[in-house]
C-alpha cells in the first residue's frame, strides 16, 4: 500500500465505531484537565490511562492524542481569565491574555488561543506525517550544546520582561535560575539546598511555583487592595465577540512565528512546550509590527505562545515514533499505553505496525480539528465564570488552586509552594521585581545548567565545543546579537541626535 | 515609582534619595551573599563535569549581590534607572491606579487562612477543611451577602470534590471521614 | 458543527461504565481468602505516569486480575526520588489494602543517601520481588572495540577518553559504571542524563562511545543495528544475547540488575502478605504479563516474602559500601 492509501485507511480506522466520540471525549477531558491549575497535559493523559485498557491500541492512542491536544489549549483558559497558568506552557499567554481580559476582551483572547493553537497543532502534525523519518535522523544531531544555546537564547527575554528596572529584572531572573538548583543534582548526585529533607529532593514544583507567583499573588493582591468602586468587577470581562477575520490576520505573523518555534523546539530533545512558548513569545515580539503592545494587551502575545505549545506535539512525536524515545512526558504516556497493550515501541513501529501509526496520524489530525467545536463549548462555559461575584470567584479560585496543585502529584508540599510563592510574588510586584522573569528563569534554568555541564563532559572540558558545533555556534551568535542590538541602536540614536543638534549650530 | 532622569539633562531637579530602594538593594546583596555561603556547603558528590554542583549557585548568588550593588549605585548616583528596559512589566503603574489602598489586615488574613487550610488539608480531609476556608476568604474579602456566605462554601466544596474525586479519579484526602463515607 | 454537551456527557459516561465493567469483570472468578481483599487494593507508585515504574505497576496490576478478586488501583505519588510514596504508605493502615512499588533506588539507595532510615525497605513488610531487567553496556556498530576487554585495555591507556552515557548519578546505571571503573581499574567519563531516553539519544548522536542501561530500552536499537552489546552486568550470560560475555567473565565482578518489587506497610498480617505474594506469583503466569515481559526483555525473578527480605538486606549492604566509597551521602 502506498503512503496515501495507508493514510486513508488510517482515517477510516480512526473514524470507525465510536471513534469520533471517543476522540471528542478525549479532547474535552484534555481541555478540562489542562484548565485545572496543577494538572498538566501529561497528568491529564495519565488520569485517562485506566480508561484506555478497555479500548484497542489504536483507539487508546488517538484518545490520548486528544487529551494531549486538548490540554495544550486548556491551560490558556485560566491563564487568560484569572492570571493562572493551567499548564506551565500557558504561562506566557497570561502576560497579555489577562490584560486583555481586564480590558473586556477575554473572549477574543480565548478565541485567538484556540484558533491559532489549532493551526499550529495541525501544521506540526502535517510536518510530522510527511517528514517523520528524515526528522528522526536529525533529532540525534541536537545534543547538549545546542539545547544549552537555545536556553541561553530564550533567557534573553529577561530584558523584555524586566519592566522599569532592568537590574531588578535581571535579579528576578537570577532568582528563578537559582530556584532550579534546589534538589538532587543528576550530574553529581549532590544534594543542593535540601537542608536534609527528602521532600525537596526533586526540587521545586514548577507549576505550583508558577501558579503561586502569578495567580495566588494576584488573588492576594485583589483581596488586600479592595477597590474603591464597590461592585465594580475587577476581574476580567468577557466581551461578546470572538476574533474576526481582521484580527486573525493581525496575528498571522505571530502564528507563523509560533509554529516555527514550536516545531524546532519540539524536535530538540529536552526542550518542550514550556520553553517553546516562552521563546515564541520573545520572537513574536521581536518580529512584530507593534512590539510596544506586548504586555499591554496584544493579541499576538497570546497567539504566539499558544501556537507554539500546540505545535510542539508534532515535534515531540518525531523521536517517539522514529526512535522509540519519548520527546516529552506526554509522549512517554503514549508509549506507555502502547507497552500496556502489548506493543513494543521502537524504530520499527512504523514498519511493524503501520496501520497503528497511520491511525494515530489520522487521529492527530482529527483531534486537532475537534478542538475547535469542543473548545468553543467549553470556552463559553468558562466565560460564565466571570459572571460570578468577585469574592466568590476569588475564593473558588484559591480553593481550586490548592486542590489542583495537590492533585498532580498528590503531594501536600505543592500547595505549600503555591502559597509561599504567592506571597513572594506579591512582594516582587510591589517592589518592582518581575515575577515573569523569575518564571522564565525557572523554565529555562534547568536546561541551561544541566546542558552546559553535560556539554563540558562531552567535550572533555573544552569550552570550544560551543563554537565548533555549527548549530550551537549560530544560536550563540544570535544570542549575542540580540543582546547587543538594543545597546547598539541606542548608541546609534544618541550619535545621530548629537549630529543633528550640532548641524544647525554649525550652520548659523 | 523611581523617577526617570535622562542622563543628558541636568535642568530637572532630582527627586530625593529613596531609602526603600536602598533597603531593597541591601536585601539583594545580603541574600546573594547568603546564597554563596550556603553554596560552599554543597557536597561535591561524584565528579563528572568540570564545573561541579557549586558553580551555578555561587555564580547566581554573586550575580544577585552584584545587582544589589549596582542598584544602590544607580540610586545614589542617578536616582533611578533611565528607562531603557522593555515595555513588559508586572509592576506597571497603570494597573495600580484602580486598586484601593493596602489593607494589611486583609492581606495577612488571606495568607493565614490559606496557610491553615493547607496545613489542615491532609488531617481534616477535603470535605471538612474546605468550607471554612472558603467562608473565611469570603469574609476577609467582604462584600458578600449573608445568604451567599452560607451557601457558597458548600456548593464550591462539593463541586470541586465531585470533579476531582469522581471526575478525575484523584484520591482526595478524606481525613477522619475515611471509612465512614459510603464511597 | 457544535457538539451538544449532553451527547458528549452521555458518551463519556458510557465509556467510563464500559471501562469499569471491563476492569472488574473477570475478577469475580476467584475464591476469596477469608474477607481479604475486601475492596480494591491501592498500589502506590513513587514515580510519574508513563515511566518504567509506572508501566510495570500497571502491567502487573492488569495481570493480577487473574489472581485476585479485587482490582489493584495504581496511585502515582512522585517525589523525593520515590520516597514520597514510601512515606505515604508507611502511614497507611497495615491491612493489606495498600501496597507500595519498590526498586533499588526508592527502597535502598535514596533512603541511605538522604539519611532517612524510616523510608528504607526494613520499615516495610517485603511482599515479593517480581522481575528484573539486566544492565547492558553497548557500543556503536563501527566501534573500534569488539570486546569489553579491548575497551578496558584502551581505557587503561587513555584515561578519561571514553565517554559513557547513562542515567542520573544515584541510579543503577551510574552504579554499574562506577563499580566497573573501580573493578577494572579504569577511568572513564560518565555522562549522566535525566533518564534512559536522553542517554540513548546522546549515544546515538555520537556524543558518547558507550551507553549503559536497561535492555528493554536498547533492544529495538540493537535490532536497528544502531547498537552492539558489549557486556552484561549479570551473574550468567543473558538468553537474549548468548554470545555476549558478562562483566564478571571479563574480570570485573559487577553484578547489578534493575529489580522491581512490592512492599507493604510494616505490621501487615503475615497471612495477608503471603496471600498477596502468592497472588503475584500467579499473576506472573498470565498471558498479558508474559507479553509484557517479552517486550520489556525482563526476566521473571520472583522471590517470596522471606527470601526477598534476605535479598534486600544484602542489597543494602552492597549499596551502602558503594555509596560511602563514592562519597554520596553527607557524614553527619
Amino acid at each position: 500500500m502506498g503512503f496515501f492509501e495507508h493514510l486513508l485507511a488510517g482515517f477510516a480506522s480512526a473514524l470507525s465505531g465510536y471513534g469520533i466520540l471517543i476522540m471528542a471525549a478525549g479532547v474535552a477531558w484534555g481541555i478540562i484537565g489542562g484548565a485545572i491549575p496543577g494538572i498538566s497535559g501529561a497528568v491529564a493523559m495519565a488520569l485517562a490511562l485506566p480508561f484506555t485498557f478497555a479500548l484497542d491500541a489504536p483507539t487508546a492512542l488517538v484518545m490520548l492524542a486528544g487529551v494531549w491536544a486538548g490540554a495544550n489549549y486548556g491551560g490558556s483558559i485560566p491563564a487568560i481569565l484569572m492570571r493562572m497558568p493551567g499548564t506551565p506552557a500557558s504561562a506566557p499567554c497570561l502576560l497579555d491574555g489577562y490584560v486583555l481580559a481586564q480590558q473586556g476582551r477575554a473572549a477574543k483572547a480565548l478565541g485567538v488561543s484556540l484558533f491559532c493553537g489549532t493551526i499550529g497543532g495541525l501544521i506540526s502534525i502535517v510536518v510530522l506525517i510527511a517528514l517523520v523519518l528524515p526528522l528522526g535522523e536529525i533529532v540525534v544531531r541536537f545534543g547538549s550544546p545546542e539545547v544549552f544555546a537555545l536556553a541561553l537564547f530564550g533567557l534573553t527575554l529577561i530584558a523584555g520582561l524586566s519592566g522599569p528596572s532592568f537590574l531588578k529584572g535581571i535579579a528576578s531572573g537570577f532568582f528563578g535560575l537559582l530556584l532550579t538548583t534546589v534538589g538532587l543534582d543528576t550530574l553529581t548526585g549532590s544534594m543542593r539546598f535540601t537542608f536534609g529533607s527528602a521532600e525537596l529532593l526533586t526540587g521545586i514544583d514548577t507549576i505550583s511555583v508558577m501558579i503561586g507567583l502569578f495567580a495566588v499573588s494576584e488573588m492576594f493582591f485583589l483581596i488586600a487592595h479592595p477597590t474603591r468602586k464597590a461592585g465594580e468587577v475587577v476581574v476580567g470581562r468577557a466581551g461578546t465577540a470572538f476574533p474576526n477575520f481582521r484580527e486573525l490576520r493581525e496575528v498571522g505573523r505571530a502564528t507563523f512565528v509560533g509554529t516555527i518555534v514550536g516545531l524546532v523546539v519540539g524536535i530538540m530533545p529536552g526542550a518542550g512546550a514550556t520553553a517553546s512558548s516562552f521563546v515564541a513569545y520573545n520572537e513574536a515580539r521581536r518580529w512584530s509590527k507593534r512590539p510596544e503592545l506586548f504586555g499591554k494587551g496584544s493579541l499576538e502575545g497570546v497567539a504566539a505562545p499558544e501556537t507554539a505549545n500546540n505545535a510542539v506535539q508534532g515535534g515531540d512525536l518525531v523521536p517517539t515514533l522514529a526512535l522509540g524515545i519519548p520527546g516529552s512526558n506526554s509522549a512517554a504516556i503514549m508509549l506507555a499505553a502502547l507497552l500496556l497493550h502489548g506493543i513494543m515501541p521502537g524504530p520499527f513501529l512504523l514498519t511493524k505496525h503501520p496501520e497503528l501509526v497511520f491511525t494515530l496520524f489520522a487521529g492527530l489530525i482529527i483531534v486537532n480539528l475537534l478542538m475547535i467545536p469542543v473548545g468553543i463549548v467549553i470556552l463559553r462555559l468558562c466565560l460564565l465564570a466571570l459572571k460570578l461575584d468577585p469574592p466568590v470567584l476569588i475564593a473558588s479560585v484559591l480553593a481550586l488552586i490548592v486542590i489542583g496543585t495537590y492533585a498532580g502529584d498528590l503531594f501536600v508540599l505543592n500547595p505549600v509552594q503555591a502559597l509561599i510563592f504567592g506571597v513572594v510574588g506579591y512582594g516582587m510586584r510591589i517592589w518592582g521585581f518581575s515575577a515573569a522573569a523569575t518564571v522564565l528563569g525557572i523554565v529555562l534554568g534547568v536546561l541551561a545548567e544541566s546542558e552546559l555541564r553535560r556539554s563540558l563532559i562531552i567535550s572533555h572540558g573544552e569550552w570550544s565545543i560551543f563554537l565548533t558545533r555549527p548549530v550551537c555556534a549560530v544560536l550563540l551568535f544570535l544570542t549575542l546579537g540580540v543582546l547587543l542590538y538594543p545597546a547598539f541602536m541606542t548608541a546609534l540614536r544618541h550619535w545621530r541626535a548629537r549630529r543633528v543638534a550640532a548641524a544647525p549650530a554649525a550652520k548659523s | 515609582m523611581p523617577g526617570e532622569v535622562p542622563l543628558s539633562e541636568t535642568a530637572q531637579p532630582r527627586r530625593s534619595l529613596s531609602y526603600r530602594e536602598l533597603v531593597l538593594a541591601a536585601f539583594l546583596v545580603v541574600s546573594g551573599g547568603v546564597v554563596v555561603a550556603l553554596s560552599m556547603e554543597i557536597t561535591p558528590g561524584v565528579q563528572t563535569d568540570p564545573l561541579g554542583p557549586r558553580f551555578f549557585p555561587i555564580a547566581l548568588g554573586a550575580g544577585i549581590a552584584l545587582c544589589g550593588l549596582l542598584l544602590a549605585a544607580v540610586e545614589i548616583l542617578f536616582r533611578g534607572e533611565p528607562s531603557m528596559a522593555g515595555p513588559l512589566s508586572d509592576a506597571s503603574p497603570e494597573g495600580e491606579e484602580d486598586a484601593g489602598p493596602f489593607s494589611p489586615a486583609r492581606f495577612v488574613g488571606a495568607i493565614a487562612a490559606t496557610a491553615l487550610y493547607v496545613a489542615a488539608f491532609d488531617a481534616l480531609g477535603y470535605l471538612l477543611a474546605t468550607p471554612p476556608y472558603i467562608a473565611a476568604i469570603l469574609l476577609i474579602h467582604g462584600g458578600t451577602r449573608t445568604r451567599a456566605l452560607l451557601i457558597t462554601p458548600f456548593v464550591v466544596t462539593i463541586a470541586l470534590y465531585v470533579t476531582f474525586r469522581f471526575g478525575l479519579l484523584i484520591p482526595v484526602p478524606d481525613g477522619p471521614l475515611e471509612g465512614i463515607l459510603p464511597w | 458543527m457544535k457538539r451538544r454537551p449532553v451527547v458528549q456527557t452521555i458518551c463519556a459516561l458510557a465509556v467510563t461504565l464500559a471501562a469499569g465493567a471491563a476492569l472488574t469483570g473477570p475478577a469475580a472468578a476467584q475464591k476469596p481468602r477469608g474477607d481479604f481483599p475486601a475492596r480494591p487494593i491501592t498500589f502506590v507508585v513513587g514515580f510519574g505516569a508513563g515511566g518504567g515504574a509506572d508501566v510495570f505497576a500497571r502491567a502487573i496490576s492488569e495481570a493480577a486480575k487473574t489472581a485476585l478478586p479485587q482490582p489493584l488501583a495504581v496511585e502515582n505519588r512522585p517525589g523525593a526520588g520515590g520516597t514520597s510514596a514510601n512515606a505515604y504508605v508507611a502511614g497507611r493502615p497495615a491491612d493489606g489494602h495498600t501496597i507500595l512499588f519498590a526498586h533499588a533506588g526508592s527502597s535502598v539507595i535514596t533512603p541511605i543517601i538522604t539519611n532517612q532510615p524510616s523510608l528504607k525497605w526494613n520499615n516495610f513488610a517485603p511482599v515479593a520481588r517480581i522481575h528484573a531487567e539486566e544492565e547492558w553496556l553497548m557500543v556503536h556498530p563501527d566501534s573500534p572495540w569488539k570486546t569489553v576487554k579491548e575497551l578496558v585495555a584502551y581505557a587503561k591507556k587513555n584515561p578519561k577518553k571514553v565517554r559513557v552515557s547513562g542515567s542520573a548519578i544515584g541510579g543503577i546505571d551510574s552504579f554499574v559504571v562506577l563499580s566497573w571503573e573501580k573493578a577494572a581499574g579504569i577511568d572513564v567519563e560518565y555522562i549522566p542524563h535525566e533518564g534512559g531516553g536522553p542517554a540513548i539519544l546522546a549515544f546515538l548522536g555520537k556524543n558518547a562511545e558507550v551507553v549503559v542501561g536497561n535492555v528493554s530500552e536498547f533492544f529495538q536499537h540493537v535490532e536497528a543495528k544502531k547498537m552492539v552489546p558489549l557486556a552484561v552486568a549479570s551473574e550468567k550470560r543473558s538468553p537474549i544475547f548468548p554470545n555476549v560475555p558478562t562483566l564478571k567473565e571479563s574480570g570485573a565482578n559487577v553484578v547489578m540488575v534493575q529489580w522491581r518489587s512490592i512492599l507493604a506497610p510494616k505490621g501487615t498480617p503475615s497471612d495477608r502478605v503471603t496471600a498477596l505474594a502468592q497472588a503475584f506469583r500467579k499473576a506472573m503466569n498470565a498471558e498479558s504479563w508474559k507479553t509484557f515481559n517479552r517486550n520489556a526483555k525482563a526476566v521473571d525473578a520472583y522471590l517470596g516474602p522471606a527470601e526477598f527480605r534476605k535479598f534486600l538486606a544484602s542489597e543494602e549492604q552492597r549499596f551502602t559500601k558503594i555509596i560511602d566509597e563514592l562519597g554520596l551521602r553527607k557524614k553527619k
